[in-house]
């Protein structure tokens, strides 16, 4: 039997593996199978009841998935990941540093903050346009701008660095 | 009738066209830019043009380079679509020009409804009630203080140039006032060109119905009643139906007179859309005409059972409509959600990616209008409108019961969609029991959020999804756990286990 966590939204769950058919959930056990139908997509039987599911681990136990037109991202981690994460938390936490990524691709189309501007939580950083529509990119920590490659006119992909905050 | 056609457009709605123009036995040829070298209207259509970039201005909009490759190819008549030219007068101009056929409105009819002030000024002195406010844009601040004591706060400032919520403010004080209009005014002038400002009494609370108009070039005005498109985000629809679940025979009457009347006053051909708002007293304001086919056509070809778009088709041709007014009943209710590349949970910002599964719900009274596949790749430059789920019942209930059972099965992935948000929208008990209006969306997000959130109930699609995650899991990361696993035993079957589903 394995100990593993699943944080779905904010919420965390308990998991216990016991084997590929038998699944302990929030102190529930399910009876489950699992079948792939093709890339991606899966059958889980229920209590005779199949389920169609897509599914994709995006990164490493972490798992996006579509069943019944809801959406949910899953992270699972074992024992051991979850208190190794824990000591990396803590000293990600000392250093102070604090990335800003853009979270969509597009365009860079208005700066809002140079490196050496102080920023606070929430302040608009910059304008990135995509599909015709101006989306405000806002800092998620407060600090003053370090580095930053963001010129007007510039296209950014999706998860690429804009800032770091310190 | 045509031999060939150009569609001057990409998506979901060229292949809408490509459809009727292959029913019709016309030739279809399409436009696409670099981004859309393997795009579904490409592959669908029955010839394909390369006309530039990937932005917009380098393709889609650059309109000398489509009527070029319109007259090379012996395509008699260009159809716009909706957005990129659909509304830009001068292509229309240029089309005519070039001899060929333009499928919508004249170009003069387009020029007058485009211009948001003097639309106005024509629907009122045609006896077509307008938004109570100003029919001539606003000179200076005095003007507009002057012009908001009379009309009475609150009021929005709206740009005559254009719509979509660009150059919009809502105002509810003088003191508000002057920064407001310096704002609506530059922001105008980004989206249109121009800074010209008019006033409109904000109405509280108010639901927006439209109604679908066709006219042919023999004086012929038709109406095929109205749809109701309140549910909408950013000024954009995302759930329009049809008929309205918020009038009755009497109002129907009236707001079709009214659509007639505004079409014949702009001396409209082709198809059109005069849009209304509706106060809470069930008074009807004229919004603005879109001169063009809507997104959300078919809803009412469902109801009216007329193909809107081969009407357009052979209306440009010459041809008369094809059906009497008393003809048309509405028969059943029909609901289209459209389904967009965004995510709610994020202030709808889009997202980009290529679609690594589509797969679409069938049955009956259900269709789907299609721009993506397979691999299709969703890019940053153009609208995030992947499709078009519609139901059709024989009233409500089964529509909206059947459009529920389609968002559940349909899926798409590689990129983030509102589907979820769309079914959330549709069970949602106020919306079946329409009690809504234009801000529904606006109040009830923080709502649909929290419920994302923090709900603590775990639903059946969540244990579906934390057990498969946990077995994939299990099965990709197996060094990463020891298990002690016990010899498996295939005995779920007969387990007498609490139903979860």
């Amino acid at each position: 039997m394995t100990k593993l966590y699943a944080d779905i939204n904010s919420e965390s769950y308990e998991v216990e593996y016991i084997s590929r058919n038998r699944i302990i959930l929030n102190g529930k056990e399910y009876q489950v199978e699992l079948e792939p139908l093709e890339k991606n997509i899966y059958q889980i039987v229920l209590n005779n009841k199949r389920h169609k599911i897509f599914i994709d681990e995006i990164e490493s136990g972490v798992f996006h998935s579509i069943t019944s037109g809801e959406t949910f991202t899953v992270s699972i981690e074992s024992d051991l990941e979850r208190k190794a994460k824990k000591i990396l938390n803590k000293n990600i936490n000392q250093n102070s540093n604090k990335n800003i990524k853009a979270p969509m691709n597009g365009l860079i189309v208005k700066i809002n903050k140079n490196v050496g501007d102080k920023v606070e939580k929430g302040e608009s950083l910059i304008v990135l346009e995509a599909m015709k529509m101006e989306n405000e990119i806002k800092s998620s920590t407060s600090g003053i701008i370090k580095t930053s490659i963001c010129e007007v006119g510039k296209s950014v992909d999706r998860e690429e660095l804009l800032f770091i905050i310190e | 009738m045509f031999k060939k056609i150009l569609i001057a457009n990409r998506g979901e709605i060229a292949l809408r066209i490509i459809k009727a123009c292959k029913e019709l036995n016309i030739i279809s040829a399409v436009v696409y830019s670099d981004a859309d070298r393997s795009a579904l209207h490409v592959r669908e259509a029955d010839e394909a043009y390369r006309v530039g970039g990937p932005k917009a201005e380098d393709s889609y909009l650059d309109q000398e380079k489509i009527i070029s490759i319109a007259k090379e190819i012996g395509a008699e008549a260009i159809h716009p679509g909706y957005g990129f030219l659909a509304e830009n007068y001068h292509f229309i101009e240029n089309i005519e020009k070039a001899g060929m056929a333009f499928i919508g409105p004249s170009s003069e009819s387009v020029k007058i409804m485009g211009d948001k002030t003097s639309a106005r000024k024509l629907m009122s002195q045609n006896n077509v009630p307008i938004v109570p406010g100003t029919t001539e844009p606003i000179s200076s601040i005095d003007d507009a203080k002057y012009s908001a004591l009379e009309i009475g706060y609150p009021i929005l400032l709206k740009a005559a140039g254009g719509g979509g919520g660009k150059g919009m403010r809502i105002v509810e004080n003088e003191s508000e006032l002057l920064n407001s209009f310096n704002l609506a005014k530059s922001e105008s002038k980004k989206a249109f060109g121009r800074d010209d400002i008019y006033i409109e009494k904000y109405l509280n609370n108010p639901k927006h119905i439209e109604v679908q108009i066709l006219a042919d070039h023999y004086g012929n005005y038709r109406h095929l009643f109205e749809r109701e498109c309140s549910l909408q985000r950013r000024h954009q629809k995302i759930i329009e139906e049809a008929p309205s679940p918020s009038i009755d025979e009497n109002d129907r009457e009236k707001i079709t007179q009214i659509a007639i009347d505004a079409s014949k006053a702009s001396n409209y051909h082709n198809a059109g859309t005069i849009e209304l708002l509706m106060d809470e007293n069930k008074n009807f304001y004229f919004l603005e005409m879109n001169t063009r086919v809507q997104v959300e056509h078919p809803v009412t070809e469902f109801i009216a059972n007329i193909d809107i778009v081969k009407e357009q088709i052979k209306i440009a041709s010459g041809k008369k409509i094809s059906f009497d007014q008393e003809k048309i009943k509405i028969i059943g209710h029909s609901i289209e959600c459209r389904i967009y590349a965004e995510d709610p949970k994020n202030n709808f910002s889009p997202s980009v990616g290529k679609i690594s599964n589509h797969d679409t719900p069938c049955g009956a009274g259900i269709r789907i209008d299609t721009g993506i596949d397979r691999n299709s790749e969703v890019s940053i430059y153009y609208d995030p409108i992947l499709s078009k789920l519609v139901s059709y019942g024989r009233d409500r209930d089964e529509a909206l019961n059947r459009m529920i059972l389609a968002l559940k099965n349909y899926f798409i992935t590689g990129v983030t969609t509102n589907i979820s948000f769309c079914k959330w929208l549709i069970q949602h008990p106020d919306f079946r029991d329409n009690n809504f209006n234009i801000n529904f969306i606006n109040d009830k997000i923080e709502h649909f959020l929290k419920e994302q959130e923090g709900s603590k109930n775990l639903s059946n699609e969540k244990i579906i999804s934390i057990l498969t995650s946990a077995l994939l899991y299990s099965e990709n990361h197996s060094s990463k756990i020891s298990v002690n696993c016990p010899s498996v035993q295939n005995n779920w079957i007969n387990q007498d286990d609490e139903a979860v589903c």
